[in-house]
């Protein structure tokens, strides 16, 4: 026993700088969940501050509107989700059927380049290029035929196009993360598959996705985190007034209340809910993933 | 060789600290302890510190912070922590300003909440509204009531009551003064009507002069191609996304409706009823709608802020919007383009025979606050003092303290403020000088208008927006006919934040935008009287009860 | 393999060339955008003439950029913090996928210690405890702030683990026998090992620090100190001018200028632009798991 604690050690040593810092960093200031429970008073302090139960929590539920907040969240949210992950893949795939290296290079690096460019640069050109009049993907759909479509002014279309400009900003990271996979996939599980008489559909369905499939259960794992964050910065720079309806989130409603009155104990309050909610859907999967596939996520 | 250093330094150290215990033991055994040299400073024993300009001696030191407002320029060698107005405190009111934190004015509110929520206030604070009645609450502010009366100077008490006193009574709550307001101009902040004159000579058309000018003039600039290329691609009237505001706004159309929207007005039995919730905004609304459907306001103004507008507007796009004095700033780009452009700022109209009246939002939106417990706390009054009678007083150098070579030497000062016409007496005393062609009588910022504009009427267009302002008939102009012919309605409410607003305004601000949106773009006109109703339900009734209640306290 | 299938092949690459090159079209049109911006005259932006392609093409926003101070010295803050901050991060990541990639047998409290890094991932205290505790360790204002708070990149972590894991535990077996210490192991077996994981995350890091700007403005206490992207943040808000004196709106314009804003925008792209492609090659082996190695 002792011995095992021995060989242990640097395992133990190699953590402790990031243990510390972590312990510091974001173990520390976790002791300000209290503010979810207090109603704030700077001068006293974060734990001498009265002490309000949960009325935060039931001023959240009581403003009007916020369950229809809650359910714009969760619906943004879980369409970036699944198609943070099955844009990727899909284009990964794709992109893997190209032959040419110097264009295929060229692609992965130019599909990361939106990334870089944050939402109020881009809010200015998307508002130009999507606008129903002289916009021009309205011009395109215009050409095939298609009646414009007023991206971010109808209600209806609103969250699909958050959907649509978010996947289109980020998809590059996933493609390069499962292109790497895939690229790795050992060619004689093709060739058997070939020999068996399989088309490229079936090596795709067959070798391919099964080979894809621990790395599309991790990235969907982490991204679970993200149920409740539907994209501050997004939806903050591109929404208004007509699409309040579907368009609104938590973030948004709290960065109003945050703006009115510097309400630390509700915002604090959304934040834990948004934890909690978070942090049961990861484990809940992370157990699933173990159960199911024998296979540790982190 | 390190060694022996390290040695060296901790023995000097060590020296310095038993210095230091011994002198303080000296000064025990003179009668004098530190706890009463400190208290000494709050009741200064000399005369000079407690007249309202004068110089403490010893020195002290004064924290604060503050945003600055980007682009602010400094001479050779200077800097926010070194300049005119920084030596000038330190050498001639033995004032030492420390600024603690510096940040650009439009992450200062955010800075702020964070250094108010963990406690750590300077000395001077300049905060908004909201956060002043936080702190009052919180009972983190010195009262200024006794210090103010004592050191205010007559020039500083002057120029905080020009306005009747309003400001103050804002700042005041339980009859105690706990912020000293960053007097301004509500006037400016007032709408004038800006239309494209180019255009109007064009399609042979009169300045606007009633609400269905305006209308028609919109409908003309819409059919009749003002741009001339042949393509069914201008705008009419404009309109930003937010519906009010201070460009391409409303405020000015619903004042023509004598409606007066997001303010506090007196109904007939005096009592205060909000502006949004009553029957003229609907007929306003109403009339937007129909604009909206012919096809006068912009199909897609939901998702165009201010600035996607003055796009449109410095493109040649837009030739009419209603917005503040000084959009003419903003307009400055389209000249620069285009400088066959002209625009002129002309009076908002009616729809009836009743004058068109300006809403006119009460002024202040910064109080200088003094935290609990500061050494000093008179010193912010004695800085206004300064501030004020350096730039205004008898012994004013506004070339050495205001505005020199394109500087804005002003904006250094610790605390600020202006007389509230003070852009109304420039536009007056510039007309009068160009007038007389004398400019001695004007002070050096007046001068730099009076300049520019003979600049621009010589041929230099970049300077057109000074005319568009300063000149006979720029927008102050407008503004000040305004102020002659009573054409104004005041905010009727200008306490702080009541409890009501700071619990619902989020949300009740949230329905009105998208009522109002709604109806604008086609909705049912009903749903108006459904919005009274809940305004009303969720927070508004609470608010109007307590600002009548406040105001009966008046 | 028929010649039917074979020219259904044929059609299939064709579009599927056409169909990756107007996806690659789509991604680089903001940044041509904002490219054409930066090279075009205000006054044909301001008439909205300027999509993909300069119109009175000019030099003059790079040559006000050039002349600002502000911007070169945010431009150098935001190296330094790079310098540092990446390497750091590196260390800190390495040093902690390494133990916990161990199965539970070999290091009985990886578990522990994985869950007590992820939850960090989803619980926070929220800005204001966040600040105070920087402020509690005396680092605020300084360099500092920028680096440690957000050394331990958990994410990252947990890409790196995998990979970690996905090595052959043979290698480390042998290793071991051989007499070499976890440390030795570790720097020199698994980390050459996984050098395209480890470059893929360096250059993730590059970004994350190149990019962030929010602690800049809430940390420091002079703009003077700002990285980057801290002060193009101020740069680029849009503002309402209604409480600026008159003679600041003129000065506002010229700042705010959108060919300067698009050259400013465009300048601070490009470093990462830069080393982006040179780290790529890395990519193609970047993040496996374990599973996906035959």
């Amino acid at each position: 026993m002792k011995r095992k604690t021995i060989r242990e050690l640097p395992f133990h040593l190699m953590i402790l700088p990031g243990f510390l810092l972590v312990f510091i960093y974001s173990y520390v200031p976790m002791a300000g969940i209290i503010m979810a429970f207090e109603r704030l008073v700077p001068s006293k302090g974060m734990f001498r501050s009265p002490w309000v139960g949960w009325k935060n929590f039931e001023y959240m539920l009581h403003l009007p509107g916020t369950l229809s907040v809650l359910g714009n969240t969760f619906f943004i949210a879980g369409m970036k989700m699944a198609a943070g992950i099955v844009v990727p893949v899909l284009f990964a795939l794709l992109l893997n059927e190209a032959r040419n290296r110097l264009f295929k290079r060229s692609i992965q690096t130019i599909i990361y380049f939106p990334h870089f460019l944050s939402w109020i640069i881009l809010s200015g050109i998307l508002i130009d290029i999507l606008s129903p009049s002289t916009g021009l993907v309205n011009g395109l759909l215009g050409s095939l035929g298609i009646p414009s479509i007023y991206f971010l002014g109808d209600p209806d279309w609103f969250p699909f196009t958050l959907v649509l400009t978010d996947t289109w900003k980020e998809f590059g990271y996933g493609t390069i993360v499962y292109l790497a996979a895939l690229t790795s996939i050992n060619p004689a599980l093709y060739e058997a598959a070939s020999m068996d008489g399989a088309g490229r559909m079936r090596q795709t369905l067959n070798v391919t996705l099964p080979a894809l499939l621990p790395m599309i259960v991790l990235m969907s794992v982490l991204s679970l985190g993200n149920v409740l964050n539907a994209g501050f910065e997004q939806v903050f720079n591109l929404y208004s007034p007509q699409v309040y309806k579907t368009g609104d989130i938590i973030d948004t409603l709290v960065f109003r209340i945050g703006l009115e009155n510097a309400n630390y104990g509700v915002a604090t309050a959304v934040g834990l809910f948004k934890s909690v909610v978070s942090f049961v859907m990861i484990g809940v999967s992370y157990m699933l993933a173990y159960r199911l596939t024998n296979y540790r996520i982190f | 060789m390190k060694g022996k250093k390290g040695i060296a330094l901790l023995l000097s150290s060590f020296l310095v600290l038993s210095l230091a215990a011994c002198s303080s033991g000296n000064s025990n055994n003179g009668g004098t302890t530190p706890e009463e040299s400190a208290a000494g400073s709050n009741t200064p024993k000399d005369t000079a510190s407690i007249t309202p300009l004068g110089k403490y001696d010893p020195p002290i030191e004064v924290t604060a912070v503050r945003g600055i407002t980007e682009g602010t320029k400094y001479s050779e060698g200077e800097s926010i922590d070194n300049n005119v107005w920084s030596k000038a405190y330190e050498s001639e009111l033995g004032v030492k300003v420390k600024y603690l934190w510096t940040t650009p004015t439009a992450q200062y509110d955010q800075k702020l909440n964070i250094a108010i929520a963990s406690d750590d206030l300077p000395d001077i604070t300049p905060v908004s509204a909201s956060q002043l009645k936080r702190l009052v609450e919180d009972d983190a502010l010195e009262d200024l009531t006794s210090l103010y009366e004592k050191y205010g100077s007559e020039l500083t008490k002057g120029i905080m009551s020009q306005d009747g006193g309003n400001a103050i009574k804002s700042a005041t709550f339980d009859g105690k003064l706990y912020g000293l307001p960053n007097m301004t101009s509500g006037l400016g902040q007032t709408h004038v009507l800006w239309v494209r004159t180019d255009w109007l000579q064009k399609l042979g058309l009169p300045e606007p002069k009633t609400m269905d000018d305006v209308i028609k003039t919109a409908e003309a600039f819409v059919k009749q191609d003002p741009d001339g290329n042949n393509k069914a691609d201008t705008y009419g009237l404009g309109i930003n996304k937010d519906i009010f505001g201070f460009y391409a706004g409303m405020q000015g159309f619903f004042n023509g409706f004598h409606a007066y929207p997001n303010t506090w007005v007196k109904d007939a039995s005096g009592k205060l009823g909000y502006g949004s919730v009553q029957p003229e905004t609907k007929a306003a609304l109403l009339k937007l709608q129909e604009l909206y459907k012919q096809g006068l306001l912009d199909k897609e103004f939901g998702t165009k802020d201010a600035t996607k507008v003055s796009e449109a507007a410095n493109g040649g796009k837009l030739g009419l919007f209603y917005g503040f004095f000084w959009n003419a700033g903003w307009l400055q780009d389209g000249k620069n383009a285009d400088p066959a452009m002209e625009w002129k700022p002309i009076s908002i109209v009616s729809i009836d025979d009743q004058p068109a009246k300006a809403q006119v939002p009460f002024a202040i939106n910064t109080y200088y606050v003094v935290k609990k417990g500061a050494k000093n706390p008179e010193a912010a009054v004695k800085v206004l003092n300064f501030d004020f009678e350096k730039l205004w007083g008898e012994t004013a150098q506004p070339d050495v303290y205001s505005v020199n070579n394109n500087t804005a030497i002003f904006e250094y000062a610790l605390l600020y403020g202006e007389a509230p016409r003070k852009n109304l007496d420039a536009y007056l005393n510039v007309v009068k000088a160009l007038e007389a062609k004398d400019s001695s009588s004007l002070n050096t910022e007046e001068k730099g208008y009076y300049d520019n504009i003979l600049a621009f009427r010589a041929g230099d267009h970049k300077l057109w927006g000074n005319e568009q302002m300063y000149g006979p008939a720029g927008s102050l102009s407008v503004i000040d006919g305004y102020s002659k012919n009573a054409q104004l309605v005041d905010d009727a409410y200008f306490g702080a934040p009541t409890q009501g607003m700071t619990d619902n305004n989020a949300t009740l601000q949230k329905l009105q935008l998208e009522v109002f949106t709604r109806i604008i773009m086609g909705g049912s006109i009903d749903e108006f009287d459904q919005f009274v109703t809940q305004w009303n339900d969720l927070g508004g009734n609470t608010i109007t009860g307590e600002v009548n209640a406040w105001q009966a306290s008046q | 393999m028929n010649k039917h299938a074979s020219i259904s092949r044929r059609t299939f690459l064709a579009f599927n060339y056409l169909f990756l090159a107007a996806v690659a079209i789509a991604c680089l049109f903001p940044l041509l955008n904002v490219l054409a911006i930066s090279f075009s005259s205000s006054a044909a932006v301001s008439a909205g003439k300027v999509s993909l392609w300069p119109v009175d093409f000019n030099l003059k926003s790079y040559s006000f950029v050039l002349s600002k101070p502000e911007f070169g010295r945010a431009f150098l803050i935001s190296l330094g913090r790079v310098a540092v901050g990446v390497p750091l991060n590196m260390l800190l990541t390495i040093l902690i996928a390494y133990p916990l990639s161990k199965r539970s047998h070999e290091f009985r409290f990886r578990n522990a210690y994985a869950w007590y890094f992820v939850v960090t991932m989803l619980f926070s205290g929220g800005l204001i405890p966040w600040y105070m505790t920087i402020k509690m360790t005396g680092i605020i204002d300084t360099f500092w702030a920028m680096i440690l708070p957000g050394a331990v990149p958990i994410f990252n972590v947990i890409l790196l683990l995998n990979f970690f894991k996905s090595l052959p535990d043979e290698i480390d077996q042998a290793a071991q026998i051989d007499g070499a210490s976890r440390w030795q192991t570790l720097w020199q077996i698994a980390v050459p090992l996984s050098a395209p994981a480890v470059a893929t995350l360096t250059l993730f890091c590059i970004v994350t620090h190149w990019n962030s700007w929010f602690d800049g403005l809430i940390l420091m206490n002079r703009p003077d100190n700002y990285p980057l992207q801290s002060y193009l943040q101020t740069v680029i808000v849009n503002r309402d001018l209604s409480l600026m004196a008159a003679q600041d709106i003129l000065k506002w314009a010229e700042v705010s200028d959108r060919t300067s804003k698009a050259a400013q925008v465009f300048v601070a792209v490009l470093p990462v632009l830069f080393v982006y492609p040179f780290l790529q090659k890395y990519f193609a082996e970047g993040i496996v798991m374990g599973s996906v190695k035959g």
